[in-house]
């Protein structure tokens, strides 16, 4: 060591613990420093001034993430299992796997999406079949309804047959009424009994009414003096009968008259008549 | 076994024995040290992030190479740091401001003085000292050792600078270091009189 290295490096002691030296020069100095021991005791001291003065330096807060990073590193340095890593917290691991953790997150939101789609499009279909189901149930029940009233009117169209053909065959008296009306298609009889004071009319191919309209019968005396025998509606079939009673006997009457009359019937006849018999 | 009561010395040894925990405690003692020198020197957020996590890396991974009888493990970690933040200076080639509080950046990593452990109190009177010891310097002393030590210029790149010749620079140097370091006496002896 020689003394002008030995100058020369005590003057660059304060430069070189500043780390204000160029490359060789600090290459001199710390090769000087491996022989000199005052030299060493200097740079020691101004190296521990100088970092004081980094200490004064403390205005600055470092980020929470960096100490996570920083210990990251060194698992990954370190050779740790993953598992171990992931202990840093949840929220870095999303922030590197977002796509994953949003794959997995938005994935079965669509499955159930779509699930939730398909059942709502059976529920509309079946609610739909529903409805049609309804529509023909209510059409069948229309349907039974009016073969049940066709039934009914057969069966009392079959009653009066059955009556008229028993009057006919015990009346005492018989009245054919063809020919006896405007319309030739009319056809039927009176029947009475051998008093004469019951009577049967029986009457077919008569023309279908309005529901506000019926048949009615009107016995006219020789005196001009007109009565009401009742009234009557005809069938499906255009047959109709009613059952007559006089005080007294029928054939007493000059004649017999059926008019068309309002429901439930009229005093006097008021409407076109259908047909007119004399005993 | 309470880290916290652990010496820096005591710590070390114990990283030095892959000690995680001994680790995380010398880095909340010392990371708020090491992170403001860097953006002092660097002026980025960022580049003092990137040196102080290389500076407690390098703990970690060289630990065994300090020894405690050269000196302070704050002195040998801000060793680390600052010889980091010169070969980045020096790398890039940039002057960096280390004085400006208005950029937005560094804004957000002012410490909030309201919400302080008590090792950062007792780092905070250290750096208020030490501070006050700097501020005590005659002026070109104080200059020459603050480009120097937070700008990374060399003792040729000051001169040119200052307009001053190489050897008054390195006078002011060694002149400056060696005022600061007995200022610095002075405050320890007054402050263990009181």
């Amino acid at each position: 060591m020689t003394d002008n290295i030995h100058d020369e490096v005590v003057e660059l002691l304060a430069p070189y613990a500043l780390g204000a030296l160029e490359p060789q020069e600090k290459a001199m100095v710390e090769a000087h420093l491996q022989e000199c021991a005052y030299c060493r005791t200097i740079a020691q001291q101004d190296s521990a001034v100088i970092h004081s003065i980094g200490m004064s330096s403390n205005e600055y807060k470092p980020p929470r993430s960096l100490k996570r990073d920083l210990f990251a590193k060194i698992d990954v340095i370190s050779g740790r299992r993953p598992a171990e890593s992931a202990r840093r917290g949840l929220l870095p691991l999303i922030q590197e796997q977002r796509w994953a953790f949003a794959t997995a997150l938005i994935a079965p939101m669509v499955v159930m999406g779509g699930m939730v789609a398909f059942l709502m499009n059976r529920v509309d279909n079946v609610q739909s079949e529903n409805t049609q189901l309804s529509r023909v149930v209510q059409t069948k029940e229309q349907e039974n309804s009016a073969l049940t009233r066709s039934i009914s009117e057969q069966s009392q169209t079959l009653t009066d047959q059955r009556n008229a053909l028993a009057w006919a065959s015990q009346a005492a008296y018989t009245k054919d009424i063809r020919n006896s009306g405007p319309s030739k298609a009319l056809s039927g009889n009176l029947y009475t009994n051998a008093s004469g004071r019951m009577g049967m009319l029986a009457v077919n191919n008569l023309p279908n009414l309005s529901s506000d309209r019926l048949y009615q019968v009107w016995l006219i005396a020789w005196n001009g003096a007109v009565t009401g025998a009742g009234t009557f509606t005809n069938d499906v079939n255009g047959h109709g009968q009613i059952i007559l009673e006089s005080d007294q006997p029928l054939f007493a009457y000059k004649s017999l008259a059926v008019t068309i009359e309002p429901g439930p019937g009229s005093q006097q006849p008021t409407g076109p008549q259908v047909f007119g018999v004399e005993f | 076994m309470d880290y916290q009561t652990l010496s820096d010395e005591q710590l070390v040894d114990l990283v030095n024995q892959s000690d995680r925990r001994a680790l995380s405690v010398l880095y909340d003692r010392y990371s708020r040290v090491v992170f403001s020198l860097g953006i002092k020197m660097l002026g980025s957020k960022e580049a003092a992030e990137e040196i102080t996590q290389d500076a407690f890396l390098k703990l970690w991974l060289g630990a065994g190479s300090y020894q405690s009888g050269k000196g302070k493990f704050s002195s040998w970690l801000l060793s680390i740091t600052h010889n980091r933040a010169i070969d980045e200076i020096r790398k890039r080639k940039r002057t960096a401001n280390n004085s400006s509080c208005d950029d937005p950046v560094l804004q957000d990593t002012l410490a909030d003085p309201g919400n302080e452990m008590a090792d950062d109190l007792i780092s905070k009177v250290q750096g208020e000292t030490v501070a006050e010891a700097l501020e005590k310097l005659p002026t070109l002393q104080r200059d020459a050792i603050k480009l120097a030590y937070f700008k990374g210029l060399t003792q040729t790149e000051i001169s040119e600078q200052l307009g001053a010749p190489l050897g008054t620079i390195k006078t002011r140097m060694r002149l400056g270091l060696r005022k600061l370091r007995s200022i610095l006496v002075e405050i320890n002896e007054e402050v263990q009189t009181v």
